[in-house]
């Protein structure tokens, strides 16, 4: 895969495909800096600290069954991980498309209608990383 | 309630031989399966829907959830179960299992 434009993401949500409501997703995965500077020094020492990944998913709001809210409104009262997945493409895993896998992700904001009048109405989830394996890039 | 396989004396003594089904919290379930006294037993969900990944809309699949986790897809219409005969000698619920013998007292 060339550079490319994002047309056909894949977004799983708890094992359910919602690439059909999507139109936006941010993956994240950073780790904290933390400052080593110590006296005598003459540039700053600066060391990686705690990980931190997450997934932002913007998806059109939809109340039929097994979709947008279906799907997501569970998630905020349960406090058992789930898997959250992102491809480039909607085809399979692999080294051309790989996916960003969250595999132990909770889901900690859920808006339920963020719109205005005359919008479509679409929400945002933030899933961040509650487990140590933090953000994986598995290509099979 | 799930459905739980007992991995050693201690979890057979406790819940039952084998196979057995119990109304876990999602807490309980999680320290009893952290413990390793305790295995998820799979059993067979059918795919409501056509953007479930585990199967196509109408299939049956085995898979073993954590409650919670099943609960979350059972609510949002994505799957729903698919009960063992009635007959199954594999399915025993703990709670139907017949209570110890008391011995009387004189």
């Amino acid at each position: 895969m060339s550079i490319f434009t994002l047309v056909d993401a894949m977004i799983i949500i708890n094992g359910v495909t919602l690439s059909d409501h999507g139109n936006q997703v941010t993956v994240t995965d950073s780790r904290e800096e933390k400052d080593a500077t110590a006296f005598g020094a003459t540039s700053k020492a600066s060391l990686k600290g705690l990980g931190e990944a997450s997934i932002d998913i913007t998806l059109f709001q939809d109340f039929a069954a097994g979709k947008t809210h279906a799907t997501l409104s569970p998630l905020i009262s349960s406090a058992t991980p789930v898997a959250v997945e992102v491809r480039p493409t909607s085809a399979a895993r692999s080294a051309t498309n790989p996916a960003a896998l969250l595999a132990t992700a909770q889901m900690f904001n859920y808006k339920f209608l963020d719109a205005s009048i005359g919008d479509v109405p679409a929400t945002t989830a933030t899933f961040k990383n509650s487990g140590n394996a933090g953000m994986t890039y598995p290509t099979a | 309630m799930n459905t739980y396989r007992a991995l050693s004396k201690a979890a057979e003594a406790a819940f039952a031989q084998d196979v057995f089904e119990r109304d876990f919290t999602p807490a309980e379930e999680k320290d009893w399966l952290a413990s390793g006294l305790l295995e998820l037993v799979p059993r067979t969900y059918r795919a409501l829907l056509n953007n479930y990944a585990a199967a196509k809309q109408g299939e049956t699949f085995e898979a073993a959830y954590l409650v919670e986790n099943e609960a979350a897809l059972i609510q949002g219409g994505h799957i729903e179960r698919v009960d063992a005969e009635p007959d199954d000698p594999k399915r025993v619920s703990a709670e139907t299992k017949p209570a110890p013998k008391q011995k009387k007292e004189d």
